[in-house]
């Protein structure tokens, strides 16, 4: 919502501007980040392992090399995650990983540390189909483009925490403006879409978004990928620490604060040697779609 | 033990008069400007021979006690000719009287007698009163007046920076700011995100900030009060007054309705900037709006030598409009009744209603959109005696119960005609408070104020009760337990607060005097704001089971003393302490819009600020202005934030100085210039950062708040004034039937206002963000206003 009036502002402030200025940065020791985002695709499981970096320093993250990584899950069964090349990049590629229902607990040894994670996999419901729909240039978006609507049906029953990631031409769309979580389809846990079809902009808004224009031919593609609400809470402080951002949103930005972390570390670490990052274990569910021109056809929510 | 204090408070409030018998006679009346019929506040009506004296309240009406016999009676008031009256005092006294402004000469101003209007003679402290005079003459953002701007020239009020709506008032929170436009408060006092204060100046009679030793018939804010008074409107003749500007023309009209018994004023003002700015928008900006405008009426009655009766209203709106429609505003409504029942009891009762709201919305139900409204209504009444006891005490005592109607978020959404209801449930509270006070002479060069106010507030049904635990971990949101229904006016809880109140005077010289004062104060309603600057969609939430009123407590001190050639320089040098408790902190990912739970995202904790304020003024003469400085320290403590420790305030300015100028150079040609200088706002800075799933992240490795400061800021402004002509010469008949030249006053008179706001182009940083740039994190300052503001305006009046 913020984000929609945002950019209305940036209409009367004539006399705003912005430039780059140096300020003396105050430095922090580097830790460990844990990025574990692991699924029940067809396809390799990664985990990386890298040193957080000076926040100035135009570098690399520095990899983080592990004695062990191994996650294990509730029926006992252990996957071994390896780095051939011991670059911090730590994965398992001999089977499908993750299965609804079961809970995962991360394992990494490091010198004489050992940090571990839990997470739940929950179900997650099928996509129905992808409608679009062709919006022409306007506020924030220099170009027309299509707009792309997911349409899904939130699972009945408790409340269902989701990530909806895009991608277009097989690319996953990354940028932090189209960072999507969603409870029961809609915003947070009010009930009101249990059992129901996703609502916008939670089903459209990250397309409309994309900054390179959405063009006839292209392969556009939705993924909704099931999360606990840790994680999702973690998505949303991302989110919240994205909106940071420059312009006249400064006004309306909310004070930093660290982002959470579910690695838990070793009660006998130093501060320095205390991991940030998560992990989550997610099912996905998928649909993709070339686009074609096709006539007349709308979506729900009219993007114009 | 602090109990058994207020309990030998409140006995020695009701004895202290009653030991003092009175066997004088009572003078009394009202004090109105000659040139309009205006009432006059804080007009000074004193003896020649210094021995008695007082001044108007705010209706205008003074009473002073008087022996037997002859005296001679002084009237005063800031730019308008001293009236003396001898009177002989046989019984009680009814004087009502006009003065008269002085010529537009720009003599020394030569008060004669005794100067009671003197600061250091009050026992008023950490007020700040300006006319409508003075905030014309100070260099404005586009020439526009303006009161709010103005008061945050002054010692101990800051803001967070250009843009930020409200203001920071000794280390006070923008909703901790009583502001009251005829009594009514005003929940957002900004137009256009803080540009632009919502009083038009046109209409106002007079401001007074009080910042500490706040009487005891103020109450329901924890930092300042802010009291505007309106202009009741010409009861002599027709005039109007307006101006055109940049941004946005004003215009006002008031006249008699019946010639010295009633009268009316009605101003208002519009922007305009989208109808100048639309030739230069695309096609696809073309149906956009954007403007704001206000609208300010008031209609006053003097019914008889007892009764008077105003009625006031504001109604004010900013509206955008690109696609989708945002708009906010203000609305109130005052209705008073002046009382005299005799020469020493006054009584004014004021009923009001005010409003807030705001309102997003895009589309309707059958193309699919969605509606967003909030809202806070409150509706008053509030009786408030002043009793003249004799003229060692004056009384003041009442009572105000307020009902607070708080719809935090109405939303829909609509799509495929289905209608989705996001809405948060209404809230209900009821305020009320009964006070009593007495200022006290106690022997010459000692004055008291003392008082006390009591109280209650009722979180009433119909409602849910949430019931929280604890947190899962600290960054997380409470537990909800249970949740309990409430029926329609139950009482879900309660609260009551004992506030004391104590100012003291004491003169060191016939020229300088110390003063002290402690104040406590209660809050019931709290703004629920975690973003940078207050913004329009802030919701205020009442006091629930779960949030705790906010008290403050304050102490403050001060030297105060005159100095110069007719004792033209005015100086104060004050020092406070305040400590507040039950400040509201937010987790990390606090929901405060459409949430029934927020209160389960709320953190509780501590503030405390201190400083010391200098303020250097002069009033009169061809060089008028002041210079004020600040240096002072707010911090809050606020649950796990900043790992549990006493934190530096977004709007913590350790050094804030304001010079402001103005020099008549004759009757026509006038400059003004201000500066501002404060240190930069404190923000949080990342130190490290890291990536996950390609989305960067930021990291504080010692998750310290607000470990850096914008650069910071200051500022010049300039404005050059060239008066019309206001009077001409015209040929009459003399009384021997010749033709002789008179002076008179012109019909039309009007000014050229130029103005340069920010001079020297200075980019003072609202905030600093961070942005990565080809791989390169640099450090970017956002300057919300980065140019010279130059500005036209011409002002008229008829």
């Amino acid at each position: 919502m913020k984000k929609l009036f945002l950019g209305i502002l940036v209409l009367f402030v004539f006399y705003s501007c912005e430039d780059v200025i140096t300020v003396e940065p105050e430095l922090g020791k580097t830790q460990l980040s844990v990025d574990a985002f692991l699924n029940n695709k067809n396809e390799p499981q990664v985990i990386y392992l890298k040193k957080t970096k000076q926040f100035f320093e135009d570098v690399a993250q520095e990899v983080f090399v592990a004695d062990s990584v191994y996650v294990r899950d509730s029926r006992d069964s252990i996957y071994v995650f390896e780095s051939p090349l011991n670059d911090g990049v730590y994965s398992w590629d001999d089977s499908v990983m993750v299965s609804e229902g079961r809970t995962y607990e991360l394992v990494i040894k490091a010198d004489s540390f050992t940090y571990t994670a839990t997470s739940y996999a929950n179900s997650v419901p099928q996509i129905d189909s992808l409608n679009w729909q062709y919006v022409p240039a306007g506020l924030g978006q220099e170009n027309g483009s299509y707009a792309i609507e997911l349409v899904a049906r939130d699972l009945a029953g408790q409340f269902d925490y989701y990530w909806i990631r895009f991608l277009k031409n097989g690319v996953y769309d990354t940028r932090l403006a189209g960072l999507n979580i969603s409870v029961d389809g809609t915003f947070s846990e009010t009930g009101q879409g249990d059992g129901k079809l996703f609502i916008p902009p939670i089903s459209t808004l990250v397309a409309y978004n994309v900054e390179d224009s959405i063009k006839l031919g292209d392969e556009v593609a939705y993924e909704i990928w099931s999360i606990s609400p840790q994680t999702f809470s973690f998505w949303q402080e991302v989110s919240n620490q994205a909106i940071q951002g420059g312009g006249i949103g400064a006004l309306f930005a909310t004070p930093t604060s660290n982002i959470r972390t579910n690695i838990t570390s070793p009660s006998n670490a130093e501060l320095e040697d205390n991991a940030v990052g998560w992990f989550s274990t997610s099912v996905v569910s998928s649909a993709s779609q070339v686009l074609y021109d096709k006539d007349g056809e709308k979506l729900s929510f009219d993007p114009n | 033990m602090l109990k058994h204090t207020y309990k030998i408070w409140l006995v020695g409030l009701f004895l202290l008069p009653l030991t003092i018998i009175a066997q004088n006679y009572t003078v009394s009346g009202t004090v109105k400007d000659g040139a309009n019929g205006e009432t006059m506040i804080s007009a000074m009506v004193y003896t020649a021979d210094g021995n008695y004296g007082t001044a108007t309240n705010v209706y205008g009406y003074y009473a002073l006690e008087l022996p037997l016999g002859k005296h001679t009676l002084l009237f005063n008031y800031s730019g308008f000719k001293t009236l003396t009256k001898e009177i002989e005092v046989q019984g009680n006294l009814k004087l009502n009287v006009e003065l008269q402004p002085q010529s537009e000469q720009i003599d020394v101003v030569v008060v004669k007698g005794k100067r009671a209007t003197d600061n250091f003679k009050k026992v008023e402290m950490s007020t700040i009163e300006l006319d409508v005079k003075k905030i014309e003459k100070i260099p404005a953002l586009l020439g526009e007046a303006d009161v709010v701007k103005s008061v945050q020239l002054m010692p101990g009020v800051s803001t967070v920076g250009e843009g930020a709506t409200g203001f920071n008032v000794r280390g006070g929170g923008v909703d901790q700011n009583l502001i009251l436009l005829d009594e009514a408060p005003v929940f957002n006092s900004s137009h256009l995100f803080g540009f632009f204060s919502v009083f038009n100046p046109d209409a106002v009679k007079n401001v007074k900030l009080i910042k500490g030793g706040i009487p005891a018939e103020y109450g329901g804010r924890l930092s300042s009060v802010l009291d505007i008074r309106m202009k009741e409107g010409n009861s002599k003749k027709f005039s109007g007054q307006g101006g055109i500007g940049a941004l946005f023309s004003r215009l006002s009209i008031e006249a008699p309705i019946i010639k010295d018994k009633a009268s009316f004023i009605v101003a208002g003002r519009r922007s305009y900037a989208d109808v100048l700015a639309k030739p230069f928008l695309s096609d696809d900006f073309s149906d956009s709006k954007f403007y704001f405008y206000d609208l300010t009426a008031k209609v006053h009655y003097d019914i008889n030598e007892k009764n008077n009766v105003y009625l006031s209203g504001y109604f004010g709106r900013d509206v955008f409009y690109s696609g989708f429609g945002f708009d906010w505003g203000n609305q109130t409504a005052t209705a008073r009744w002046n009382h005299i029942f005799n020469d020493k009891l006054f009584l004014n009762t004021t009923a009001y209603f005010s409003n807030y709201d705001f309102r997003i919305g895009v589309g309707d139900e059958e193309s699919g959109g969605f509606q967003w409204l909030g809202q806070i209504r409150n509706y008053s009444l509030k009786p408030s005696f002043s009793y003249f006891l004799n003229n060692k005490n004056t009384l003041q005592f009442g009572g105000q119960s307020i009902l607070y109607d708080f719809k935090p978020g109405e939303s829909e959404f609509y799509q495929e005609g289905n209608t989705f209801d996001f809405s948060q449930k209404p809230l209900y509270g009821l305020e009320n408070a009964i006070y009593l006070g007495n200022e006290q002479k106690v022997k010459k060069g000692i004055i008291l104020k003392y008082g006390v106010r009591v109280s209650s507030y009722y979180y009433l049904g119909p409602s849910k009760e949430y019931i929280y635990g604890d947190r899962p971990d600290a960054n997380s949101s409470k537990e909800l337990l249970e949740i309990r229904d409430h029926k329609n006016g139950a009482i879900i809880e309660d609260y009551y607060n004992l506030e004391p109140r104590f100012s003291a005077k004491f003169d060191v010289d016939s020229v300088s005097s110390v003063k002290l004062s402690y104040n406590r104060m209660s809050q019931y309603i709290h703004l629920m704001s975690n973003t940078a600057a207050a913004t329009p969609l802030d919701f205020y939430s009442p006091t629930t089971n779960n949030v705790k009123p906010q008290l403050a407590d304050q102490i403050a001190a001060g030297y105060f003393r005159n100095f110069g050639k007719n004792l033209g320089w005015e100086t104060s040098l004050e020092g406070y302490y305040k400590d507040l408790q039950n400040q509201i902190g937010y987790i990390p990912t606090a929901e405060l819009q459409l949430n029934d739970f927020y209160e389960g995202d709320l953190y509780s904790g501590d503030g405390r600020a201190y400083g010391a304020e200098l303020l250097v003024r002069r009033n009169s003469g061809k060089l008028t202005g002041w210079v004020s400085l600040t240096v002072s320290k707010t911090q809050i403590k606020v649950d796990s934030v900043n790992n549990g420790n006493y934190y530096n305030a977004r709007f913590d300015k350790p050094v804030v100085g304001n010079l402001v100028l103005n020099y008549e150079f004759n009757k026509r040609f006038e400059v003004s210039a201000n500066f501002v200088y404060n240190t930069g706002a404190p923000f949080t800075t990342s130190t490290t950062n890291y990536a996950i799933q390609n989305i960067g992240i930021s990291h504080n490795y010692s998750n310290v708040r607000n470990n850096a400061r914008v650069p910071d800021y200051h500022r010049l402004d300039l404005s050059f004034t060239i008066h019309g002509k206001k009077e001409k010469v015209r040929k009459v008949k003399g009384e021997d039937g010749q033709k002789v030249e008179k002076t008179v006053k012109k019909l039309w008179s009007g000014d050229w206002v130029f103005s340069a706001y920010n001079a020297y182009a200075r980019r003072n940083a609202f905030t600093v963000y961070f942005k990565n740039e080809d791989g390169e994190t640099q450090a970017v300052r956002y300057s919300i206003i980065g140019s010279v503001v130059p500005s036209i305006t011409y002002n008229f009046k008829f």
